[in-house]
Formats: C-alpha cells, structure tokens, sequence
C-alpha cells in the first residue's frame, strides 16, 4: 500500500516532463489579426485627463468577470488614441474589484472617493447596490450599462446606458406578443440583484401586452436543476427565458431538452461562452435578448483592440460591456460637450447629450435626458436587440426593437 | 400522482450528488475522526482535472506556472478518469502526511478548522487555475431520457444512482470483510493498541485516506457531467450530504447513500409543493429537508446527558480567568481611540469592521469557548438582527438604543431555538446543526425577496442620541468619528461583559459544562439552563454585533452574513483563541475586511491569493498552536503568577487538623456542633428495591439498603457488581424503578441536579472533574448551589488540606490530590448524604488511613456516607455496616465483623479472611 504512492508519483512526473517538453500553455481566445481590422485614423487626446473609476466584479470564488477590466482598459487605450478621448480629455481610469461581497464593495467605494475621481464606470456588478448608494452620497455619477438593482434603477445620479431590465424582459415580450404566446416564464439564477431584477420588473411588459408570466428562482448551490426547471415547464409556458451565468445556463439549456420542451427559448448575453453550444447541442433557433450585436462592424474592431491591448483575453462574459461602457460614455461626453473634468461637468455632459450610438450596440442610442422608461428613471434607453441564434451560438439575424410604449404608464 | 413521481425521480440526480459526498464523508470520518469539509473542494478538484484531461491537458494546481499542460489531443472516459483518480489518491495522500496525521491528537474542533483551512486552499488555487467559467465535460453515462407514459427521466442520473449505491454496497463490504478494513476499525478504536497488534497506524491512516480521497474523486468525476463544476457551489453540497452523514452517525456507508438520496428526492417533491402553493416561501424552503432531518435523527436517538462509556475528548484549551479588567480596558480604549481620531477614509473603516466583527466573534467565545458548544450560526445570527433592526428604523421608527436592543433580542430568540437541540446533541454534531440552521435561515430570511426588504434593500436609518448624530455617514464623510467611537464604546462594553461573565458563577458553570457535562449535573448544575443561557447570551452578543454592522453599512445585505462567511469567521475566531476575549478581540483584528487585511491590500493586489494565504495560514496555526495565537500571552501571564514554587499537598501535615475542633466547625452547615447521634439513627437515605436493567440484563437487582444521619455505610463486591451502578440508579444519572427517599422526601422523579440540590451528592470513579478549572473553581462550583455560605467551599478546603493546591489548574495535579478535589467538591455542597464512589483509589495505605478519619469528621457532623471501594481493609476499619453486592443482588449485610466472617462473602469476595492475607489491602481488579 505505502509502495503505489511513490511509484505513482513517477509516472506522473515523467508524464508532466514530457508534456512540458512539448507543449505551450492554452488559453482560449478569438481575437482576428489586427492588421486585417483598421481601427481608424488616430487621434490623440491631449487636453487635461480626467480621473474616472471602473467597477468590476473582479475575479473571486463566485464569479470571474476579470475580462471586463482587461475590455476596459483595452477601450481606454483606443479611447485615447484613436477617438479623441471625452471630448478631448484623455480617460484615466482608476480600477477597483469588489468580488462581489460587501466589504469589496465599500473598499472600491471609499477607493473612487479618494481618488476623487470624476464619475465611475462599471458593466455588470452584482452588489450594486451596495455601491451605488454610497457614491450617489457622494455625488459621483454612476455609469452602467447594465443595472439590475433598485438602487441603481432608481438613482438620481445614475446613467444606464442600455434598457437594462427594461429590455431584456419587454424585448421577449414584444416578440412573444408577435408570436401570439399566452405564457412566458423565466428560470433565473438566484443571485438576489439577478432574481430581484426578473422578479420584481419583469411582469411590468408582460402585464402590458396581457401574456402570463411567472419566475422561477434557481438557489446558487443547487446541483441538479432539473426539478426547478420541470416546475417551470408545469405551467406550459410557449417561451422560456433564462438569466445566469454560463454554468447555470448550460445546466438549464439541458435540463429543458431532457423534459422535452419544445417551446421558444430566450438566454440573455451573458448565458453563452465558448463551451455552450458544444455543451448542449445545437442552439439554433434560440432567440437572445441582447445589447450587443457580435456582427456589427464595432464588434470586429472590438475583437481586434482586444488582440492588441490585452492578448489573451476572452470576448464573452461582461466583456462587451467593459468595452461599451467606456467607449459609449467617451462618445457622451463628446457629443455633451463636457466643460470641465470634475462630477459638475461630466453630470450636464451626460444630460446634455442625444442620442449617442450605444457602443458595440449594432444601432441602439442613448439620451440621458430623456426617460425613456419613466418607472425606470435611471435607464437612458429604449432599444435592445434580439438576436436569433444559429448552432453555434452565433448571431444568425438581428432585429432592434423598442420597449419603452411597454413601461408608459 | 405522475407528476409526484416524476419530481420524485428528478430528484434522484441532486441525490445522487448528496449520497457520494456523504459516502466519502463517512469514509474519512470512520478512518480519522474528522468531519472533512474539504470533501467538496476535494471532488471538485477532481472533477476539473478530469475535465481536463478530457481535453487532452493536465491542470497543474500551483498558483503561478502556467494553468494547464497539453499532452495529447483528447482522451477517452477511462484513461482521463485513471490519472484524475491518481492524482486525487496523491493530494489526499499529501493532506494525510502534512495536515491530519499532525492532528491525530487534536480536539475534534481543530481538525474540522483545519478542513475548513483545507477547503480554503483548494477552493483558492481552483479559482487562480480556471476562473469560474464552467468546464463543459461530455456525459460518461448516456444521457438520452427515458419515457415512461408521460413521465420523462434523464437516463443518466438513474445510472449515477445506480453506481453510487453498488460502490456503497462494494467499500461497506470491503471495510466488513477485508483485513484492512478490519485494521481500519481497530485503529480508529485505539492506536496504541494496533501498535501492539502489530499494525501500523500511518500506513492505515494513509491507505484509508487515500480511498477517502478517491471516492471524492469518484463522485466528482460523475457528478461533472451533471453539475457544471464551479470552484463554490461544490461546497454548497456539504450540508445535505453532512446531514445524510450524520443520520448516517458517520458510521454506515449504505445508510449515508440512502439518506443521501431520500434528500434529495424530497427536496424535489417539496420544489414541486411550494411552487403549487405561493402563499409557502417559493425559495430556501428546501433547506428545510436536510435540517429537519438531522434534528428528527439526532433528537430520537440521542440521551440527555452523556453516558458513562461515551469518550470525552481533549477540551478547547484553557480558558483564563480575567484579572485585572480596568487596566486594559482603558488602555485599549484610549489607543483605539486616537488611531480612530487620526485615521480616515478606509482606514478608519478598516478598524471600524474589526471592532464590530470582534462582537461577533465574542459571541463565539461565549457560546463555543466557555460553554462548549460548536455553534456556526453566529454571523447568521448577526444577520437576523440586521434585518430585524432595518425594519424596525425604518417601518416602525424605533430610536436608537432601543432598536439595536430589540434587534438583538430578536436574534436571542433564535439562537435560542438554535440551541435547543444542544440539550440532547453533543460535540460537532451540533456544530453540523447549527450549520444546517444558518443555511436555512439565510435561504429562507435573507435571501427571500418577500422578506428582506425586496429589490430596493434592507436600509437602517443611522443611529442618533439625543439629538448626536451617530450615524455612519455617507460618501466623502464616511465613515463618521462620531459612528466609529460608538463602535469603540459598543465593542469595549461587550467585552467587558464577556470578561465578567467569565468571572462570573455563570461563567464557571458554562466551563464545567464544556469540561463535564456529568459532574456538573452531579455538582447540581442545571445543564439544561446554563445551555440554553449560553446560546441565548451568545445570540445577543452576536445580535448587537449585527446591528452594528447594519449601521456601518446603512443597508443590510445577504452577502454579509453568508453561511460560509460565517463558517470562515469562526475558524479565525478559532486560530485567534476562541476561548478567550483578546482572542476574541484578535480576531477581529484578523479577519476578512479587517486591519491585518487593509494592510495586506496594501502589500499587492490580493483576491485569490487572500485565500490561499489564510488557508494555509490556518492549517499552520491549528497544527503548531491549537490552542490560538493569544495562549503564548496566557502563558507569559500565568507563569508571571504562579513563580513560587508549588508544594503538593500532603496528607500528613494536615493530621494534625483533622482531631481537633477546627474540623467540627469546618464541616460546612454544620456550626451549631451537633452531637453524634447513634448509629441507628432515623435512616436519611432509603433505597427501597432499586432495579437497573438494560434491555434484558439486569445490573442492579431489587436492592435495598438504608443509609441513617451519622453512619458510613460501606458498599462491596466484585467488578461488575453494580456498584456505581446503584450509586447511578440513586442519583438519577440511570434510568431505574423502585424508591429513592431522601430525608423522608421521595426523590425519584427529580433530574440529577435536582437531587444535588435536596442533599444527594455523589463523586464519581473517574472523578470527572473540570480539567481546565483550578481546584478552587472546581470546589466553588459545587459550594455556590447552596443558599448563602459562600465560604463551605474554603470549609472544604482546608477539611481536606488543598491549602497549596488551591490555584493549581487540576489538569496539573497528581490522582492523590484529584481525589481529594473530588472529594471537596461533594462536600463543599453541604450533603446530607454523601454517595463516594472509589474514593481510596490511587492513594496509599497511609493516605487511606488518613482519608478515613476524615470521613470519620464529616460523619459525626451528621452526614450520611455510602461508601464503595476496593481498599477492604479501609472499609472494615471505617464502616458502621456493609452491604455486599454480587451480580446486581444483596447477598449479604451487617457489621463489619458479620460480614467478614459471612461464608458467602467469603466465598464471592474476600477468599481468605484479610487478617490472615499480607497487610496489604487486597485490591481486587
């Protein structure tokens, strides 16, 4: 018995020697050449920066968004290079994780406050609302593509650049109501800001275009979700929408083709990676309600920036999002005309400016002085793309739709 | 009735999950005695290498080379699952040799923290290798479904079923009938014993943890294809599968997979039932499955207080009775105070989150270092007050001081249905329960949107006094001087209470508890109250802990208060020194958001490698320093008091003492001397056809036997007789039939303390006293049940001459003098009959002559004595009559010389008459 340890340990030294000896680290990546992308004609910002924060996730236990900072970085360096910078003002961008967990939450806020930043950016971030409150305190604009909590949605100083929940619940809802259905239900991923979201906004266009809707909430730490997926398939829903992160998507995706669902399915954005459509099949015909359009020229662009500022990194996740962010509120303060590089300026920049092109958005715009979504005061914008899906996961077509006459009261 | 059978078999796959991690939980408790909480990461591990290898790359788990190594194309199922198997049976391998073997001595605690130290690590260096997208592994079984009239079942999850029942039933039958399963067993009963067989316990130790790890990495590379592996949720499995482990007594394999199974299928079914009915919480209520039924197994089956054979495991280490408490307290509030004036922003907050997570680890200190229980639930606890005092600051509009108080008091509420199954449960099994409670209670409370303030959050209104603002503030003034010297006040106040409750008789008796949970029922502590105190005292503590948190945040959020943020909190509570308040103020210091951490942030980015770092930070501390990072000051400070010499107490000096007066009037209770009465005096103890049985034996047969004021009764037979069975049967810790009269009051329905407390006092034969008190702690606790003497317990010190001894810890003295502490202490509760159970044991002949004049004092002060030993000589010397057992029966009494001279006592017993034997007493083993 004491004998196998050691003669095992050989074998697999030798085993690893020979690996090493042959063999290069892998990581996954699919970012084209940059010589066959053109980023443009340069132009350099030169005028005074300005100090922004980045909010992210990060990488921890729970979550890996870690390429969301890497896309904004990347955006940063384009940004300043190629586009002008915020109306001639290079970005600064200070960087903070919160590994989504309260004490990150309150390090990053204190962290942007020091720093004494001029606004803060963030994509995704699931303990929002532990972050936003405090910076709105503050008086720091908070810029989002994606919000999910009340106190992001609801802010005074918050700028949501995207529909947020607003899309991704009326973007289904309009094509269900297209589609005739009578029942729609959402099996999401119990994250409270994630499942708060679906929950608590999700009815509202449904309600509105009289189709049934129910929410299922999966608890994080379930091993097999089959049971919460066949009590959602008990109410004979004609679409089944899908909010989590790829690992859950995954098991629900093959979940529902075990109990035989013959329905529509609906997975937002951050659902898919690379390993999806391997995992499950063949996603064809899946529809995603989505803010990016992977087959818009900028997407292309994107791919290519992130070849060359930050090699290795992968495209999926929130990434897209750390890209648009930058990029997007760049293109504000552009067309807002942003006087001066403190919170007093980039606040009447944002306000001031219309109908800014949604970076990577494939035509969707922003105007955050309008509402849009007047339930949702935060929210700068209408439109949302739903995209139909080919076996791969890739983007087959693409259509902008717009789901503000679903939130007028 | 299709669909119940259809959600039934749906929850055969997160069953199935359940019933491996518990098999492997079984597994590496029945080989080690630790209740491995690694046993998820374990599998996960697994699981990732195999999806690797899937692909044709190894995945090297160490931090810094590069994550994965290509070696082939792709592999099949078999060759993939070899290597992933190899290298799961080297890592647990590793962990025996380097964590485990170390600890093999080590409290029960501090093994189970050093697998939380181990979870850590693991879980850490996965996440730094593969992030937290999911590894997509192709199915092992086929995965098509199966369709039986409109019932559909994925094929794969019955085949998983199926395979982990078949090596359940394969390792249940290797273990029975194999030699190392049989050496296993032998080992695990006692080392020193297989020594002596011949076989070697590190190579057992080493196989069976090896096999351990292998049936983790055999359910992780199952389980892969149906749960997406992801460095968490693995460790999410753990409490359903320890509730199958512990239904299971972490004994029976086949029953842990059974149980495991049932959960899960339930589970599904009540998944189904909640969701047909909305008005039932629609989440968390499946948490309800496993907790119910660690609570239903463990409450049937378990009994009150501890039974006599029941192992008693080495304590959580000393627990240091506070000297002085101005001194430090104005010295740490006025240093704490000027680095708060002086510190701002983050760092202000950093200390802030270590003052206010010092009151919740005080909490531990109370619940698990004095009173020792193993509670995990303590920062779920925190967190009910948060919620609590959200409500109401801002539904009800309650004002600062009275909302925290209230909040707390909410939380005491449920800590103390939290404690309610320590009355029966013992050891890590309450710690498994109090787990089980803090993932329900965070399921169902916390993270329910119904309940916990919905989308736009649990906010707490900011705490302000007569007319002061407290609050914490909010962006550029946050965090407030005002807030951050509350929490110093708030946080020195507990401490302070926490100290004198140490000092205190509650105290004492919440150590005697963790020490003997049988001696303090026998010295008439109300074990029942003193739990239940502690969890309550605990859960406030802990309450206004939360409260403080909620007000430093200014909303109360469940990722605050996460079961496993708690489980990591205890286990720096633990590395800290849990059994004492500045290990409890250390490990605020310590923790997650806390000063040590602010400044490891500033070293270099942190993330993962924080948990990499504590976790093996953790393991090392709990391997060289069980007993927490504070005992090297305890010592420093103890060795400081105890520099004179010690003189061990001798029996001879204090001869002297015992004839004259001073022994009369030091007989506690007694002041008025109270002239010997006769020897047939009224009888003040009658045991009137007393009856053990256990099941069909009989240990103690219809015995009747009669004890009067002033007498010594001697009680004699051979080994197995039922002689402290009897002495068990009168003091109630037996259950048993016929009379118990006590001073003409009949006594047979009353508790073990209860007894104690109407004059029936016992010692015991293995003397049970509180290892970790001193000898005066021990004594006092029996002295303060009485009403008023205080001073019976300084009576007893010097009747039995413990002058020297009296501030010796008793885990220091020799069994001489430990008989004679045991002996105080019985006395010291002012008897009226005194029950001594082996009292000569381990003293000399001269020392036994001795001891009997002392009984002889305490008899003519008017205390009856029942007298059992095996020093013949002393107890015909001493006693007034004998009673003679043999096999549970009377078969003789009388006076001593009736009694020597009986030929049927001669015959079972005595063999020659002992004035003829060697004058040594015959001590018949």
């Amino acid at each position: 018995m004491s004998r196998r340890p050691t003669r095992l340990l050989a074998v697999l030294a030798a085993v690893a020697l020979i690996a090493t000896a042959c063999s290069s680290s892998s990581t996954s990546t699919s970012s084209p050449s940059t010589s066959s992308v053109s980023l443009g004609a340069k132009h350099e910002a030169t005028g005074t920066p300005i100090t922004m924060g980045f909010i992210s996730p990060g990488k921890s236990a729970t979550t890996d968004e870690s390429n969301e900072t890497a896309a904004a970085q990347a955006a940063v360096q384009y940004v300043n290079g190629y586009s002008n910078g915020a109306n001639g003002h290079p970005i600064k961008l200070v960087t903070c994780s919160t590994l989504e967990t309260s004490t990150g939450a309150t390090a990053c806020v204190n962290q942007m406050i020091q720093a004494n930043v001029a606004g803060v950016l963030l994509g995704v971030e699931g303990v929002g609302n532990l972050v936003e409150p405090p910076l709105e305190a503050a008086g720091i604009p908070y810029i989002i593509t994606e919000a999910g909590s009340q106190a992001e949605l609801l802010g005074t100083m918050t700028y949501n650049l995207t529909s947020s929940i607003a899309g991704l619940a009326g973007g289904p809802a309009l094509y269900a109501q297209t589609h005739k259905m009578t029942q729609v239900t959402t099996v999401v991923l119990g994250l409270p800001t994630l499942a708060g979201a679906y929950q608590a906004f999700g009815p509202i266009p449904f309600k509105k275009v009289n189709i049934g809707y129910n929410t299922i909430s999966v608890p994080v730490g379930t091993p097999d979700v089959t049971p919460q997926v066949q009590t959602a398939l008990q109410g004979k829903p004609q679409m089944l929408m899908i909010a989590g992160d790829p690992g859950f998507c995954q098991s629900v995706l093959k979940a529902q083709k075990t109990l035989g669902f013959t329905g529509t399915i609906a997975v937002i954005q951050q659902c898919l990676d690379s390993s999806t459509a391997s995992a499950v099949g063949s996603l064809q015909g899946v529809i995603s309600p989505t803010f990016y359009n992977t087959n818009s020229p900028q997407f292309k662009v994107f791919l290519a920036l992130l070849g060359k500022y930050a090699p290795g990194t992968s495209s999926g996740g929130a990434a897209p999002d750390g890209f648009s962010v930058v990029v997007s509120f760049a293109d504000a303060m552009t067309m807002g005309n942003l006087a001066s590089v403190d919170v007093k300026g980039v606040n009447s920049a944002m306000t001031a400016a219309k109908n800014v092109p949604l970076a990577l958005g494939g035509g969707t715009t922003f105007s955050c002085g309008s509402k849009p979504v007047p339930l949702l005061p935060s929210v700068c914008s209408g439109g949302i793309n739903i995209a139909t899906l080919d076996a791969s996961g890739a983007t087959a077509s693409s259509a902008i739709v717009d789901v503000s006459p679903l939130y007028q009261p | 009735m299709t669909t119940y059978l259809q959600f039934l078999l749906l929850g055969l796959g997160s069953g199935a999950v359940f019933a491996a991690l518990a098999m492997a939980l079984v597994l590496t408790y029945r080989s080690s005695g630790v209740i491995n909480f690694a046993t998820g990461a374990i599998a996960m591990f697994t699981a990732y290498s195999y999806a690797s290898l899937r692909n044709g790359k190894l995945l090297v788990p160490i931090p810094g080379l590069p994550s994965t190594v290509t070696i082939t194309g792709s592999m099949g199922f078999l060759p993939a699952a070899a290597i992933a198997l190899v290298e799961v049976g080297i890592l647990g391998l590793l962990l025996y040799l380097v964590v485990f073997r170390p600890l093999r001595n080590a409290p029960d605690v501090a093994r189970a923290v050093a697998s939380l130290g181990v979870m850590a690590v693991i879980q850490a260096v996965m996440v730094d290798r593969v992030g937290s997208s999911p590894l997509n592994v192709g199915s092992i079984f086929p995965s098509s479904t199966i369709s039986i009239g409109s019932i559909r079942v994925p094929q794969d999850r019955l085949w998983f079923t199926l395979v982990i029942v078949l090596l359940a039933c394969l390792l249940a039958s290797g273990y029975r009938f194999t030699r190392f399963g049989t050496a296993t067993r032998a080992v695990a009963a006692s080392e020193k014993g297989a020594f002596v067989s011949g076989i070697s316990p590190t190579s057992i130790g080493a196989g069976n943890s090896i096999v351990s790890a292998v049936v983790c990495g055999i359910a992780g590379i199952l389980i892969a294809p149906i749960v997406a592996p992801l460095p968490l949720t693995y460790t999410l499995f753990i409490v359903p599968a320890l509730a199958a482990a512990v239904t299971a007594r972490f004994d029976s394999l086949v029953i842990a997979v059974a149980v495991g199974l049932l959960i899960g299928v339930v589970q599904s079914l009540v998944q189904y039932v909640t969701a047909q009915h909305s008005w039932l919480p629609q989440v968390g209520t499946v948490d309800f499955v496993p907790l119910i039924l660690i609570l239903g197994i463990l409450l049937f089956r378990a009994k009150a207080l501890p039974g006599r054979g029941e192992m008693q495991r080495r304590s959580l280490g000393h627990a240091p009775r506070p000297r002085s408490l101005l001194l430090p307290s104005v010295v740490g509030l006025i240093a704490v105070g000027v680095s708060l004036v002086i510190a701002h922003g983050t760092l202000r907050d950093a200390i802030i989150t270590s003052l206010v997570l010092a009151i919740v680890t005080l909490s531990m200190v109370v619940v698990t270092g004095y009173a020792g229980q193993v509670s995990l639930a303590q920062l779920t606890l925190a967190g009910v007050s948060g919620f609590l005092l959200s409500d109401l600051t801002t539904k009800a509009g309650v004002p600062f001081p009275i909302a925290p108080l209230l909040a707390a008091l909410g939380a005491t509420a449920i800590g103390l249905v939290i404690g309610l199954p320590s009355l029966r449960i013992r050891g890590l099994s309450i710690a498994v329960v109090t787990l089980a409670f803090a993932v329900t209670v965070q399921d169902v409370w916390f993270n329910n949107l119904d309940l916990n303030g919905g989308p736009a959050g649990a906010h707490v209104t900011g705490p302000t006094l007569f007319g002061l603002d407290l609050s914490a503030g909010a962006g550029k003034a946050f965090p407030r001087l005002s807030f951050a010297l509350l929490c110093l006040v708030t946080t020195t106040l507990v401490a302070l209470g926490v100290a004198l409750l140490r000092r205190s008789r509650l105290g004492s008796d919440m150590l005697a508890i963790r020490a003997n949970e049988r001696s303090a029922a026998a010295a008439g502590v109300n074990v029942v109250r003193v739990k239940l105190l502690a969890f309550g005292s605990g859960a406030f503590i802990a309450g206004i802990g939360g409260a403080m948190m909620g007000y430093q945040q200014t909303v109360v959020d469940s990722t605050q208060f996460n079961a496993l943020i708690g489980l990591g909190l205890f286990a720096i509570a633990y590395v800290a020194g849990i059994t004492s308040v500045s290990g409890g103020l250390l490990a605020g210091v310590l923790c997650s958001g806390g000063v040590l951490y602010l400044g490891l942030t500033h070293i270099g980015s942190l993330g993962v490698w924080y948990d990499l770092i504590t976790g093996i930070a953790l393991i090392l501390t709990v391997i060289l320093n069980p007993e927490g990072l504070v005992r090297p000051l305890h010592s420093w400070a103890s060795s400081r008091r105890f520099s004179r010499p010690v003189v061990t107490a001798s029996p001879g000096a204090a001869t002297q003492e015992a004839s004259s007066e001073v022994g009369l009037e030091a007989v506690p209770g007694r002041s008025r001397a109270t002239p010997p009465e006769g020897r047939d005096g009224a009888p003040l103890l009658q045991l009137k056809e007393l009856r053990v049985s256990y099941g069909g034996m009989v240990a103690v047969d219809d015995v009747t036997l009669s004890v009067s004021r002033s007498a010594i009764v001697g009680l004699i037979g051979p080994n197995g007789a039922g002689k402290t069975t009897l002495i068990d049967a009168a003091t109630g810790f037996v259950e048993s039939t016929g009379s118990v009269v006590l001073n003409g009051q009949a006594i047979e329905g009353l508790r073990p303390h209860q007894r104690a407390h109407a004059g029936l006092v016992r010692t015991f034969q293995a003397l049970e006293l509180f290892a970790d008190l001193s000898v005066e702690e021990n004594v006092i606790i029996g002295a303060h049940r009485t009403t008023g003497q205080g001073d019976s317990g300084l009576a007893a010190r010097d009747l039995l001459g413990l002058d020297d001894i009296w501030d010796r810890p008793v885990a220091e003295l020799s069994q001489g003098q430990r008989q004679l502490v045991s002996i105080a202490r019985a006395v010291a509760a002012q008897p009226k009959v005194l029950l001594l159970d082996e009292p000569a044991a381990g003293l000399n002949s001269s020392e036994s002559r001795w001891l009997g004049e002392k009984l002889r004092v305490i008899r003519d002060a008017g205390i009856a004595i029942l007298l059992v030993d095996h020093d013949v000589q002393l107890v015909l010397d001493l006693c007034d009559a004998i009673h003679v057992l043999d096999l549970g029966r009377t078969i003789a009494e009388g006076s001593p010389a009736e009694v020597r001279s009986d030929p049927v006592v001669v015959a079972a017993y005595l063999g020659t008459p002992p004035d003829e034997a060697p004058s040594e007493s015959l001590i018949l083993r």
